[in-house]
């Protein structure tokens, strides 16, 4: 399900992402922009630590506007017995944070039709949609 | 090899096959389920939900299944709370032990500790409840293996890493990245081997059970009172048999145990309340299938200071997964009637051992 960003009015606002997902399987985050022409440029990604994504600037509100920021989370179970990953799946947690622009600090889940699993279930792909919108003037 | 197993089981089975008093084979170890060990009669099946919508279902299938009451007559469950919860902040690393400094958290295990319940009602109107505990409290891994899943979870994160870019530059659908994923051979293997990596032994663990029951006559409530309660301790020590700095399934381990049994007779009754502490250890080889162990434990009864000692060696081959053949031979507690003489197959995850075949 996309989620809605109002980026700053000034064209120079930061705005700042950071992810924190919560799972036993072994996950891994990128965050890209969807412009309109399908072009995708990767802005953060996790490390080797955990799918989280610390806080961090993925653009100004100018470059932002009018573009998808798509978080995009890939979780491997293999390394669990395979009668928990069922469990495992609906337990994933992850939380997404934007600040920086016109809506404040905006902390959203995922949802239950961003989740897409493996023809093996081994493995998990939860891809979330944030559209960057400009304020509306008033 | 499997088969020569078997017979050589057999035939010192039948070697200790003689007049001895009962001994139950899941005596001589920490039951995985505390709360089913305290009742005198098991429960029919046991269920494991690791959800709490698998917990409901399974609890509504027991009163549903029942005849009259609508209240189940035999019910046993047992869970680990952990999977009925999310964890905001649980990694892969962390669920293993390690932390983001790369240290061990010895503690960390004791968040996978389960709950075990158990109704059981009797035809003579008595009514057993049972609850139970069991958690490894401590645990350290040799760092060879936490620098094997540091090094391998490192490996297929970068894998992961690369296939996600791709995908994300090419376009690709999240159905498509995900099949990408489940079919890397590379990712697989190493999977393969975190899963390796985590059933091997620890160096050192200390695990440890509680277990209560409730025992209610003639269907009053009035007349329920504590039947049996116990608390299992067990130190583990093993050593990795290396050959050749290689790893192997061989293993020397020590085990030191503590065990106190109370039992709670109601004043009314003529029988005394009869409380023991166990105290002991076992030493074990084990090779692969095949384990060989020695056990000497110390009962010491608290209500009339009585103290006995049983001293048993166990021998035992791993057929599959969870299914054993087990012979053990030796004294028992007690002085009379102690021969221990036994042979049985134990089977399941419950860690009930069904004997097929004693004294």
């Amino acid at each position: 399900m996309k989620r809605v960003y109002t980026v700053s009015m000034n064209a120079n606002d930061l705005i700042d992402l950071e992810v924190i997902v919560g799972t036993t399987g072994i996950a891994y985050t990128a965050a890209y922009k969807n412009s309109g022409g399908g072009q995708r440029v990767i802005l953060a990604t996790s490390n080797v630590q955990s799918g989280n994504i610390a806080q961090h600037p993925i653009g100004d509100s100018g470059a932002l506007a009018g573009s998808y920021v798509v978080i995009q989370t890939v979780i491997t179970l293999g390394a669990l017995p395979d009668d928990s990953w069922e469990t495992v799946t609906r337990n994933i947690s992850i939380r997404y944070k934007f600040s920086g622009g016109f809506s404040g600090v905006l902390n959203f889940n995922y949802d239950t039709d961003d989740v897409t699993i493996s023809p093996d279930l081994r493995v998990v792909v939860i891809t979330k949609p944030v559209e960057m919108i400009k304020q509306a003037r008033p | 090899m499997r088969l020569i197993a078997c017979v050589i089981l057999a035939a010192a089975s039948c070697a200790a096959l003689g007049q001895g008093k009962e001994v139950e084979l899941k005596d001589l170890q920490i039951p995985n389920s505390p709360g089913f060990i305290l009742l005198d009669v098991a429960p029919t099946s046991i269920d494991r939900p690791n959800s709490s919508k698998a917990f409901a279902a399974s609890l509504l299938n027991a009163i549903n299944s029942s005849v009259n009451s609508g209240v189940p007559q035999n019910y046993a469950a047992e869970f680990a709370p952990f999977w009925f919860v999310r964890a905001p902040k649980m990694t892969a690393l962390k669920y293993w032990g390690i932390n983001e400094d790369d240290k061990q958290m010895p503690f960390s295990a004791a968040k996978l500790g389960t709950l075990s319940m158990a109704y059981v009602k009797s035809n003579d109107s008595t009514t057993n409840f049972s609850f139970g505990l069991r958690a490894t409290l401590f645990k350290v891994v040799s760092t060879e293996v936490k620098a094997e899943l540091k090094t391998i979870n490192d490996a297929i994160i970068t894998k992961m890493s690369a296939i996600t870019t791709a995908a994300i530059v090419a376009g690709s659908d999240p159905a498509t990245l995900a099949k990408l994923v489940s079919e890397d051979a590379f990712i697989k293997d190493a999977e393969k081997k975190i899963s390796d990596l985590l059933n091997r032994k620890p160096v050192f663990a200390v695990d440890a059970a509680y277990a209560t029951s409730w025992v209610f006559d003639k269907n009053s409530f009035s007349s329920g009172h504590l039947g049996r309660s116990g608390v299992w301790v067990t130190l583990n020590y093993s050593l990795n048999l290396k050959d050749e700095g290689a790893v192997t399934k061989n293993y020397i381990n020590v085990y030191a145990v503590a065990r106190s049994l109370m039992d709670r007779i109601p004043a009314t009754t003529d029988t005394q309340s009869q409380n023991s502490l166990d105290l002991g250890g076992r030493l074990e080889f084990e090779f692969d299938r095949f384990s060989l162990s020695y056990e000497w434990l110390s009962r010491e009864n608290q209500t009339t200071h009585v103290s006995t000692v049983r001293s048993s060696g166990l021998l035992r081959y791993r057929v599959a997964d969870g299914i054993y053949l087990t012979t053990a031979l030796g004294q028992n507690f007690g002085d009379v009637n102690n021969l221990i003489s036994q042979f049985g197959i134990s089977w399941g995850t419950g860690g009930g051992l069904q004997s097929v075949k004693s004294n």
